[in-house]
């Protein structure tokens, strides 16, 4: 069956050296006939790409463990679903799936823009060909997941448990879809620099991909959050690992770019910028791939090391020499003409603001992330930052990101108001927020960081409403669905302050207890008593689990029994926390079973209570949700 | 003119307040990022800011007390080198602790008792969960 899924790769990867050399040809020539020929190699591509895939997913879901790749992921027990999952969870197959989500992407883009401009779709189309021939190189040569082994295994070795939550069904797969996503982007912003097309057409025409790649990146990374606070029992849910990392970098500069293009679009006005952040977000995207990859950095995540790590490298310069060979001789002809009034108190200033405030909390988190690598570089000693750094440094990016999100809405392009017509309409903002500060400090939580955060992201969320608010007064209740470019932009913005909230609330206002107790004792934690009960025990499809019913008493009354465990899986011999969670819009009880012992008779349990921690989870959902709608029907132009 | 000149401060505003953010919070939250070899080497220096060990579990002094959240245990160098450090812990016992894996462990070296007190120990996991298949 390996050899089958093998040769499925290398019909693939001839597909893509024809289609790459053909789109380039045509890119030359603008020959309508040669496109049209690459058109069908790369389709080729992509159905071969899908064949080797469906190999694979048979190979994985029918336990062929001659084929490595299936033996190293999963086993006989393993159940069904996250046997399927086996094609993202390792090195070769989550590469696999990246490769082929580029054809799949490509051959979407060959039906879209078939009446396009044969030079720019052409360009568009090599891109991707030269983006999804890397990846099947890669898992032809460097790491093939069709690899198989001289004998056949009885069962594999299954997989790490930790990997066996629902998360690991989403997370993967959207974050990916977020990393696949700008191959498109950038291919257009490419495209129109070699058509020396400095209109918006480009901007315009990947609006929508570029959204949707975003949802899907957003969708992931907080999945990957929330997964590992499900899962990994620490109580949090973002540790700045240089693998979440890697996810935020593309997110910060691809926010950017939204709001870049925007400008470009309607302003024709900050479109070197635009052009730039597109490169930045696909590059930063191989890039995290990169440093996951090929060892350089010590993470949680880290695969094992390869040589994969020097093939992204070598591919990121290769492409980012590509794009600024053709942006460089474009530079004149896009920059900002410089008769336009430039006024920082205006809507346009506060955009160009927040790309600096994007790029700059881009480059301090990822200075931070690869400080072993540059230390080690410029020092005799390699020296590495933790948590605390970027909490100190993102800090106040954040800040200004929630000021200047929060004004931007109430203010004009160009900024053409009167000042006190601005103060007016800032009033209702400005007085939540000292009273969002004067109700912490009075309930005594002064602490002053988490205070001016409250207090900007309560500025934030006022302006908003004000502006909706005075936009349904002027113009009914019809402006909120004819203009969704913008309120689409107003929901996610709604969602970003939810999101901020419970971060700010979880980060600063947690609490956190450990315990050894005797079964049937009590203790009290965070308003409430909790009583410990004896340890039992089940055995489930793959795993025995053991657990520890705790009845949660607020006051007199049982509100209800949690049941922290501890699973044991076949295959591994240490056990694996599982921790019980009770949400509630105003907090979240976590319990750990962090011990116990029949014989000595006790359980240990780590109990962390997080505040509003539930609204990162609701924002993430009004910002999706918001970015749709924003794309949704047929653009008005803004008010 | 008076637009280039709002753009330059604005650059100057930002690269300054960027470079103040990072140089301060730096220097007070950075640690060596180490070997264990390198810590044997000259523990007195690092301690200064505190240091984070990659190494691997050995079976030799290996004790574990759930109860007490104690962990005693040694790890090996891995980058070839033949060193080994005692390191002890205490505070909730990562799952996937065992001999054999590689932790990367953050904290201070004790230079009378040559031991390492580990305010954290982090266990490498999740993706990197590839062993070989060995037939049996």
């Amino acid at each position: 069956m390996g050899q089958l899924g093998n040769l499925f790769q290398i019909l693939g990867l001839f597909a893509g050296f024809a289609a790459f050399g053909m789109y380039a040809y045509a890119v030359a020539t603008q020959s309508k006939e040669n496109a049209k020929l690459a058109d069908w190699f790369m389709l080729g591509q992509t159905a071969a790409a899908s064949l080797a895939s469906c190999v694979l997913v048979y190979a994985l879901a029918t336990g062929y463990f001659k084929m490595e790749y299936v033996a190293q992921y999963t086993d006989l027990k393993l159940p069904f679903v996250y046997k399927i999952s086996g094609w993202w969870a390792g090195q070769a197959g989550s590469l696999l799936f990246w490769g082929w989500l580029v054809t799949v992407f490509a051959a979407i883009e060959i039906f879209r823009t078939k009446n396009y401009d044969t030079k720019y779709r052409s360009a568009v189309l090599a891109t991707s060909a030269l983006t999804s021939t890397f990846f099947l190189i890669l898992t032809i040569f460097v790491t093939n997941p069709f690899h198989e082994l001289d004998f056949f295994p009885p069962d594999g070795l299954g997989m790490n448990p930790l990997l066996q939550n629902p998360g690991m069904l989403y997370h993967p797969p959207t974050l990916f879809l977020g990393y696949v996503g700008f191959t498109i982007t950038v291919g257009h912003a490419l495209a129109a620099l070699m058509s020396r097309d400095t209109s918006a057409a480009w901007a315009a025409d990947t609006r929508k991909w570029t959204m949707i790649t975003w949802v899907f990146l957003t969708i992931g990374i907080v999945l990957g959050g929330e997964w590992a606070y499900v899962e990994l029992g620490w109580g949090g849910y973002w540790a700045w690992d240089p693998v979440e990392n890697a996810s935020l970098l593309p997110w910060l500069t691809s926010t950017a770019l939204l709001h870049s293009a925007f400008m470009y679009e309607r302003k024709g006005r900050l479109k070197i910028w635009t052009h730039m952040l597109a490169l930045l977000s696909f590059e930063l995207c191989l890039f995290g791939t990169y440093i996951t990859r090929s060892g350089v950095l010590d993470s949680v995540h880290t695969f094992s090391k390869s040589p994969l790590g020097y093939f992204f490298l070598f591919f990121i310069v290769l492409t980012t020499a590509i794009f600024v060979r053709y942006l460089m001789p474009m530079m004149q002809n896009l920059a900002d003409k410089d008769d336009v009034k430039f006024n920082f108190f205006s809507r346009d200033g506060l955009f160009f603001l927040s790309n600096w405030l994007f790029l700059g909390l881009t480059i301090v988190i990822l200075v931070g992330t690869m400080m072993p690598v540059l230390s080690g570089m410029v020092m005799s000693d390699k020296i590495t930052v933790g948590i605390p750094y970027y909490n100190k440094v993102s800090a106040p990016f954040f800040m200004l990101l929630l000021l200047a999100g929060g004004l931007a809405p109430l203010m004009s392009f160009g900024g053409t108001e009167n000042r006190n017509e601005l103060i007016r309409k800032l009033m209702p903002s400005t007085i939540a927020m000292v009273l969002a500060m004067v109700y912490l400090a009075a309930t005594g939580k002064g602490h002053p960081l988490p205070m001016v955060l409250t207090g900007f992201t309560t500025f934030s969320l006022v302006t908003i409403i004000t502006r909706i608010v005075s936009s349904v007064k002027a113009g009914g209740v019809s402006v909120l669905t004819s203009n969704r470019r913008f309120f689409g932009g107003m929901i996610v913005h709604i969602g970003v302050v939810m999101v901020a909230y419970g971060v700010i609330a979880s980060s600063f206002y947690n609490l956190q207890k450990d315990v050894v107790v005797a079964p049937g004792e009590q203790f009290e934690f965070a308003g409430y008593d909790l009583k410990v009960g004896d340890i039992s025990f089940r055995q489930m499809q793959n795993y025995v689990s053991a657990y520890a019913p705790v009845s949660v008493y607020k006051g007199d009354k049982k509100v209800l029994t949690l049941a922290p465990e501890r699973r044991f899986y076949e295959k591994n011999e240490e056990a694996f926390a599982e921790v019980a969670i009770n949400s509630k819009l105003t907090g979240d009880l976590y319990l750990i079973l962090s011990s116990y012992s029949k014989t000595e008779n006790y359980v240990g349990i780590q109990a962390v209570y997080q505040p509003f921690i539930t609204w990162i989870w609701i924002g993430c959902v009004v910002m999706v949700l918001g970015g749709l709608y924003g794309i949704s029907g047929r653009t008005k132009r803004d008010a | 003119m008076k637009k280039s000149y709002k753009f330059i401060l604005a650059g100057v505003v930002f690269v300054c307040v960027v470079g103040y953010l990072f140089f301060t919070s730096f220097r007070s939250e950075s640690v060596y990022y180490l070997e264990v070899s390198e810590v044997k080497q000259n523990p007195e220096k690092y301690n200064a800011k505190g240091m984070r060990v990659t190494g691997e579990v050995m079976p030799e002094d290996l004790s574990k007390d759930f109860k007490k959240q104690y962990l005693a245990f040694t790890i090996k160098d891995i980058k070839g080198s033949e060193d080994t450090m005692n390191v002890v812990y205490n505070g909730i016992i990562p799952d996937t602790f065992k001999v054999g894996i590689h932790v990367i462990v953050e904290g201070k070296y004790d230079t009378e008792n040559h031991i390492f007190k580990a305010a954290s120990v982090l266990t490498k996991c999740p993706s990197k969960y590839e062993a070989d298949v060995e037939q049996k």
